[in-house]
């Protein structure tokens, strides 16, 4: 077992891993953020997707030990400081951006990612984004919607 | 539509638990302290069992237990999981057993051997190693054919069944008789569901009751099996689903797990917890689909339809899935002749076992197969007879004044505008501007195909559904379902519906669901059923509601209980100052002691179903230099009746878009010949993703239902029934020049270059 | 927690963990960035007895500009190559084909060294590397050596470099003035691995000079067929039927997506659009 020290969602956290927990263990089991989920294990589907130091991992591909010493952000860690929901989360739910939810956590973290990098993504640049995450529901027209809402820009003209 | 529910884009309630992370899927919930299983799975598609050696394995640190079948059948517990038998001509179809555990015999890879119990999922696991399985491997039968190595004793020659409806002979006399005759053969490529949210589980006992919670699409097919494979009286049985992450019909079936996840916890006396993993799912998962077709259509010198005959083999998988032998027989026929007016029409089926996964519902479930099928031969004709494929589906269509209509299989439908409706697509797709993309693509060289397909989907599932509304003594109000959630937004869609219906303000409403102590019988969530079913068993008991509050009323204010009237929102008794809202009577109700005021409950049975129609126009470019497909355009116009939340509406159409897109593009499943999946993760089976598809245009050209009272016509299925065929004639129409005619799914970048080299060949 | 049990240690300099890699006798792993090493855990393919995490090592770390050209330590992240000031002026090959490679979760944490010592058959960077003439640096019992490009990628995954040691650098020689660049892959859905793929670079392009062109996505290994850029060198590169005959000296493989014999077209299909992208 080794010793785990990581900052998650804002709050200190300290944990005892065996060298094989992956980090989505560690957070889903040890810290009962169980909004972070798996839905694969070879990184293709993205709904274990976490910031680790501001950048956008798997946490299904990453062992607890390598974060340690690490700013992680979760999903429960994305809402507002008043506990509203964030611009991101807002948008998915106005356009209908999520039906069953599974894949929802990822998807917001990825969008949040690719928001920071570019502020205003083209239609084709959100897609192309997202080749990390997989939706079985949606068919991504309405997260593509979600995003581009997200960033400020006016969906109404997209193809109702 | 005001009287029944107005239709709005409401916002739904479940999304905020869902984007902050606070989902309650079943793998999130489990007790404190439940322990790990995990089920060992053959490697071997087909073989004898010699040696199943698990003593090291109950040895092993952290383990608790180890079930084997000779476990189970030892403590009594009945092996054989329920598999529906399809009635056929010469009587019903196989029956072999499916054990819950292999024994003797493993008859595909990941069919379940032993289930390790251990306080972590790394210990099971590990145990498992320690486990010592020997096959002595025989052929594996692999080919959705007939004969080959045989699985079962019970099914000579692999055949589950050889099912028919119709007039074989009148079809074979109009074929003989007819102007012009097309047949060709449309393969429908097998897919694994992939709900994102694997199969889980966990049983516990509560006050001596087995309590079991899974992510299933509703709880009373669970716990009628717990009742039958242990013996249980249902009284001591309680099953419940939290939030699903994606059921698909793939979630609806019985699975081994269930039993084994209960029967380690009654053994234990301690919660056991079971969640698949991806390669898990897609070697145990109830697959799609899997079935190859000859259609042929007979016309008359007119281009009208006289005769249709369809010839299918269709791959069952290893064993019986729970519905199985329906999918494609019993589900398929109801939408067999489509939105055509054929009456000559006959569908033969024989169902084979091979050492695969076994093959059960997925999203429309058996309607996708049939409009494929029916949709590609009707297109396939028109090219072949040089009439427009647009206007031999007009020549061909059952005509308003029809209505109602039986068609050959049987079946009423109640209401259609197909020529409406396909007007309107001809419209939203641009199709006078599809010569002109044609050309520009054509400059590129690229080929440009435009595909149609217009499909008729019937609703299925449980006619008959429940809803009970129970207010509570905090103020608010129980909606107590028989429906299940798997993602589609009930929650919200109920609540508001049971608001606009009786004032009470939705925010005060729960949706309750998934709770076989709490709701006593259910549908579940299947065949597009919910929100029509359950809407009108909603209707029924407001109308029950509001009779027992007038008349609560009526003795209370001494007025005349014909006189009280409820205006959606308050009652209005004459000679009365007291305007009451629901809750309010209810909360008289409660002070008066008459707490049999306090629950409501209905239930109703739908006349009939409803069939949902509409047109799918899809457009594609083809790099011929690679075979590459882009899905550049993609329409839809559909006939739903009415909606109630045209959003969620929406949505359901682009997710069923999607997985019909993925089966047609790119989902391949690739078994070798010795039953080995060779595309058992992510990484080889290739999921639509989002640069796969280009935005959907939707639009509402409602003819509403005559049977139900909001005349709706449910809209979960649709998308995927409409999708195979519109993008399959798409890639038709890019390359019927080139002289190709025998088109497979998916088409993939290999397979159409693959296929546009025959075509180079043939035109040489 | 999927993996079989290991010992895990984390060595703060490179000697340590070259100890622990030889006492390991072949049962220790390196770990890199775990992008293609995890997946293999998870399923119990790769069964190490130790893990050596790679990420404390700072002789490991680092982008450095020399006079030779760009030294990238094994540890470096795509991401942070991506992020390398003017990368596109210093390495435009590499700054054109980093987007191709997987997606950015997996850049964020996926190494060069990592992918290199792999040697994925379809991954990008060995065939960048053949293109670049690069050379990789390693470390072992025997001490430092260096290998060329060309002589480092030797089969299916695998490399010249021994269990025992490890890659410290890869040096992306400098490019000259007139130097041009060509990158192409056929993917089924982008970000996946290439179907065929193509890294070409050209000391001139008017005639066509010097070429080296990796292949990857095609056969056991990213690989160079000299014969097709000797028929190609001194052409205009306009006209490359001749040359694709020696394409011929490849042994295509097939998987479930795709046939050898499709394969075999699609390399010729990059080659061809790839010639044309750096011409154009």
């Amino acid at each position: 077992m080794t010793d785990v020290k990581m900052t998650v969602n804002g709050q200190p956290v300290l944990g005892q891993v065996e060298g094989r927990t992956l980090l989505v263990d560690f957070l889903r089991t040890d810290l009962k953020l169980t909004g972070t989920h798996v839905g694969c294990d070879t990184s293709q589907c993205g709904a274990c997707l976490v910031h680790v130091n501001g950048a956008a991992v798997k946490a299904c591909t990453m062992f607890a030990f390598e974060a340690d010493g690490a700013e992680v952000t979760t999903i429960e860690g994305m809402a507002e400081p008043d506990g509203s929901l964030s611009r991101i989360q807002q948008a998915f739910q106005d356009h209908h951006g999520l039906q069953c939810g599974f894949c929802t956590p990822g998807m917001v973290m990825s969008a949040a990612a690719l928001l920071k990098e570019t502020p205003k993504p083209t239609e084709a640049e959100v897609r192309a984004y997202l080749e990390g995450n997989i939706c079985r529901c949606t068919g991504y027209h309405n997260i593509i919607k979600a995003i581009m809402a997200a960033s400020g820009q006016d969906v109404s003209a997209a193809v109702a | 539509m005001d009287k029944f529910g107005r239709s709005q884009p409401v916002k739904r309630v479940e999304d905020v638990r869902f984007l902050t992370g606070h989902g309650r899927y079943v793998d999130d919930i489990s007790p404190e302290g439940a322990l790990f299983g995990y089920v060992l799975r053959s490697t071997m598609a087909h073989g004898e069992i010699t040696t199943l050696d698990v003593d090291a394995a109950r040895e092993a640190e952290g383990v608790h237990l180890v079930l084997t079948a000779a476990d189970l059948e030892a403590a009594g517990v009945k092996m054989g999981l329920r598999g529906t038998r399809v009635k056929c001509p010469g009587g019903r179809g196989a029956g072999p057993e499916r054990p819950v555990l292999a024994r003797g015999k493993v008859r595909h890879v990941g069919e379940a051997l032993a289930f390790i119990v251990a306080d972590s999922m790394i210990a099971a696991k590990d145990a498992a190693e320690l486990i010592e399985v020997d096959i002595d491997a025989a052929p594996a039968h692999v080919a959705t054919a007939v004969g080959g190595p045989e699985l079962h004793p019970e099914a000579p020659e692999n055949l589950a069944f050889d099912y028919g409806l119709g007039d074989r002979a009148a079809v074979d006399a109009a074929i003989a008789g007819a102007a012009h005759v097309v047949s060709v053969e449309v393969p429908d490529n097998r897919v694994i569901v992939n709900s994102m949210e694997p199969r889980g589980c966990y049983a516990e006992i509560e006050d001596g009751r087995l309590h079991l919670c899974v992510n299933g699409q509703g709880v009373w097919g669970p716990k009628d099996d717990l009742v039958r494979h242990f013996g249980l009286s249902p009284a001591d049985v309680r099953v419940t689903t939290p939030d699903v992450g994606g059921g698909f019909g793939m979630k609806g079936m019985v699975y081994p797990e269930m039993i084994l996840t209960a029967q380690a916890a009654r053994v234990l006396g301690r919660p056991v917890r079971w969640m698949s993993e991806r390669t898990e799912a897609m070697l145990s998962d109830n697959a799609g689909r899997d079935l190859t077709t000859t259609a042929t259509l007979a016309f008359d010198e007119g281009h009208r339809i006289v005769a249709y005959k369809l010839d299918t083999i269709a791959n069952m998988g290893a064993y019986n899935s729970q519905f199985g032998q329906a999918i494609q027989t019993e589900l398929f026929s109801k939408v067999m002749p489509g939105t055509y007016d054929i009456q000559t029409a006959w569908m033969g089926c024989k169902g084979v076992y091979t050492n695969t996964t076994p093959v059960d519902a997925y999203r429309g479930a058996g309607r996708p197969e049939a409009i494929f099928v029916l949709e590609r031969a009707i297109d396939y004709a028109a090219r072949e007879l040089g009439v427009d494929p647009w206007e031999i589906r007009r020549i061909n269509f059952i005509r308003p004044d029809q209505f109602p209509y039986t068609s050959a299989t049987g079946v009423t439908y109640d209401v259609g505008e197909f020529a409406k409706v396909l007007d309107r697509a001809e419209e939203k797709a641009d199709r006078a501007g599809f010569a002109a993309r044609k050309a520009a693509s054509e400059a590129e060289g690229k080929l440009r195909g435009q595909g149609l397909c217009y499909y008729i989907e019937s609703i299925l599932g449980d006619k008959v559904e429940t809803t009970t509304v129970v207010f509570d003594e905090d103020g608010t109000v129980q909606i107590r379902v028989g429906t299940q959630s798997n993602g589609q937004g009930h929650e919200t869609v109920f609540a508001q519906f049971l608001a606009d219906q009786t004032g009470i303000p939705a925010p005060k409403i729960r949706v309750v669901q998934g709770d076989s102590d709490l709701i006593p019988t259910g549908g579940g969530t299947g065949g597009s059923r919910s929100v029509t079913v359950q809407n009108t068993a909603t209707l029924a008991t407001v109308e029950v509601m509001i009779h027992a509050f007038a008349a609560f009323l009526a003795e209370h204010e001494g007025s005349d209980l014909e006189a009280i009237e409820f205006d959606d929102e308050r009652f209005r008794i004459p000679g009365s100052n007291l305007t009451p809202t629901m809750l309010e009577v209810a909360e008289m109700a409660r002070s008066a002691g008459q707490t049999d005021l306090l629950t409501h409950t209905k239930q109703i049975e739908l006349e009939n179903r409803s069939f949902p129609n509409g047109a799918h126009v899809a457009e594609i470019e083809i790099d011929p230099e690679t075979g590459v497909i882009t899905l550049d355009r993609y329409t839809v116009v559909d006939d739903f009746g009415n909606l109630i939340n045209p959003m969620l509406a929406e949505g359901q159409v682009h997710g069923g878009v999607a997985q019909g897109l993925g089966q047609a593009l790119c989902e391949r499943t690739v078994f070798d010949e010795d039953g080995q999946l060779l595309t058992a993760t992510f990484m080889d089976y290739a999921m639509p993703r989002a640069d796969s598809l280009p935005m959907i245009s939707f639009t509402s050209e409602p003819t509403p239902s005559i049977y139900n009272p909001m005349g709706m016509k449910g809209c979960g299925e649709a998308g995927t029934v409409g999708a195979l065929a519109a993008i399959t004639n798409a890639v038709q129409d890019a390359v019927w020049d080139l002289g190709l005619r025998d088109l497979e799914m998916p088409f993939t970048p290999n397979r159409v270059w693959a296929m546009l080299q025959e075509g180079a060949c043939a035109a040489a | 927690m999927k993996a079989p049990d290991f010992d895990y240690a984390r060595p703060s300099s490179l000697q340590e963990a070259l100890a622990l890699l030889a006492a390991g006798e072949g049962g220790a792993q390196p770990l890199a960035g775990g992008q293609s090493l995890m997946p293999m855990l998870n399923f119990r393919i790769s069964t190490p007895e130790m893990l050596v995490d790679l990420s404390g090592l700072p002789e490991l770390r680092g982008l450095e500009q020399t006079p030779q050209g760009l030294r990238i330590g094994a540890m470096t992240r795509y991401c942070e190559l991506e992020a390398f000031p003017d990368l596109a002026k210093i390495q435009p090959l590499v700054a054109a084909a980093l987007p191709h490679i997987a997606h950015d979760a997996i850049r964020n944490r996926g190494t060069i060294g990592g992918s290199v010592a792999l040697a994925d058959p379809a991954a990008e960077m060995p065939a960048i590397l053949l293109a670049l003439g690069a050379v990789i640096s390693l470390d072992g019992p025997n001490g430092p050596r260096d290998v060329a490009a060309d002589d480092y990628f030797l089969g299916y995954y695998e490399t010249a470099c021994e269990p025992d040691e490890l890659i410290t650098s890869i040096l992306l020689p400098k490019i000259e003035p007139g130097d041009s660049f060509g990158f192409h892959e056929l993917v089924q859905r982008h970000g996946d691995y290439a179907m065929a793929g193509v890294a070409i670079r050209s000391s001139g392009i008017a005639p066509l000079a010097g070429l080296r062109i990796g292949f990857f996505g095609v056969a056991d290994r990213a690989l160079r067929v000299t014969a097709l850029e000797d028929a190609l060198n001194g052409t205009d590169g306009t006209d490359i039927a001749g040359a694709l005959s020696h394409l011929s000296e490849i042994d295509f493989q097939g998987d479930t997506k795709i046939t050898a014999e499709t394969r075999a077209h699609y390399a010729g299909v990059a080659l061809k659009r790839a010639l044309k992208e750096m011409l154009t």
